[in-house]
């Protein structure tokens, strides 16, 4: 087959009809409306068990550092300030790395 | 009140409404940028569960077909890179499925072109021309710049122009 004499935007009717073909789905229908309501109730319910997880495992870490802060404080005064001075020095730098990234970009 | 604010309301008949409506048009439309009907059926299915689990995010600034769309591009988009990662799109990639008896039709020596060029060189191509969007919504669903998406364009038309004679090209 050649295309030898086609107009200059036979290519953009040659594509619609060409997808047109390749995308025709016959007589196919949607999924019923039953399975899909189903499809909906489980992929909410799972992503309220997931959010759930989420909260729980945040409040879980967020206690844990909070009991272990408090210990530190009550019991190893000098312990909690050098960690106190550590992670500001740590955070301090990651922001100063992150603004030099920034600038150089 | 609308299907869509009854949905993202909680409302999951609402919802379920709203995604059989648009099912056949994200299916096609994954047809067309994919030329793989078994990928189109599980793009179609994760397109539809994205949305589901997105719906509060929809903002109404566009039609919730556009909104679907944009997302299976995206979905397509990762699957793109993953396939691109392992180097085994081409190779795998099965030829899209070809009239069964007679003649060729007219346009099958553009569509061999357009499923020679890579997917994310044809997409764009197929978002402007055959879904009229504009460069900026493709761009921004496709994750690069306006112009990226204007010279992919550019070079998936002359490279469906090619088999054409001289004389067409110029003209």
């Amino acid at each position: 087959m050649t295309s030898g004499h086609k107009g200059p935007e036979q290519w953009e009717e040659d594509l619609r009809q060409g997808l047109d073909a390749l995308s025709d789905l016959g007589d196919e229908q949607p999924p019923n409306l039953a399975n899909l309501q189903m499809l909906v109730a489980n992929v909410q319910q799972e992503q309220r068990r997931t959010t759930m997880r989420d909260l729980l495992l945040f409040w879980i870490c967020a206690l844990a550092l909070l009991s272990g802060g408090l210990y530190a404080v009550s019991r190893l005064p000098a312990y909690f300030v050098a960690l106190q001075g550590l992670v500001l020095v740590g955070a301090g730098a990651a922001w100063l790395t992150g603004a030099r990234r920034r600038v150089t970009e | 009140m609308d299907d869509i604010t009854r949905a993202q309301r909680g409302d999951q008949v609402a919802l379920a409404r709203l995604l059989q409506e648009n099912y056949l048009a994200v299916k096609k439309y994954l047809i067309t940028v994919t030329h793989d009907r078994a990928m189109a059926e599980d793009l179609t299915q994760e397109t539809i569960i994205r949305a589901i689990q997105k719906i509060g995010q929809f903002s109404g600034g566009s039609k919730f077909s556009t909104w679907l769309i944009s997302i299976a591009t995206n979905l397509f988009m990762d699957t793109l890179r993953r396939q691109k990662r392992e180097r085994q799109y081409q190779e795998e990639n099965a030829f899209f499925d070809r009239p069964a008896v007679g003649p060729e039709p007219e346009w099958m020596e553009v569509m061999d072109r357009l499923h020679a060029l890579p997917r994310d060189v044809a997409m764009p191509l197929v978002l402007k021309h055959y879904y009229g969007y504009t460069y900026e919504e493709i761009g921004s669903w496709m994750g690069i710049p306006e112009g990226t998406v204007k010279s992919r364009i550019f070079n998936a038309i002359r490279a469906l122009r090619k088999g054409m004679s001289d004389d067409d090209v110029r003209a």
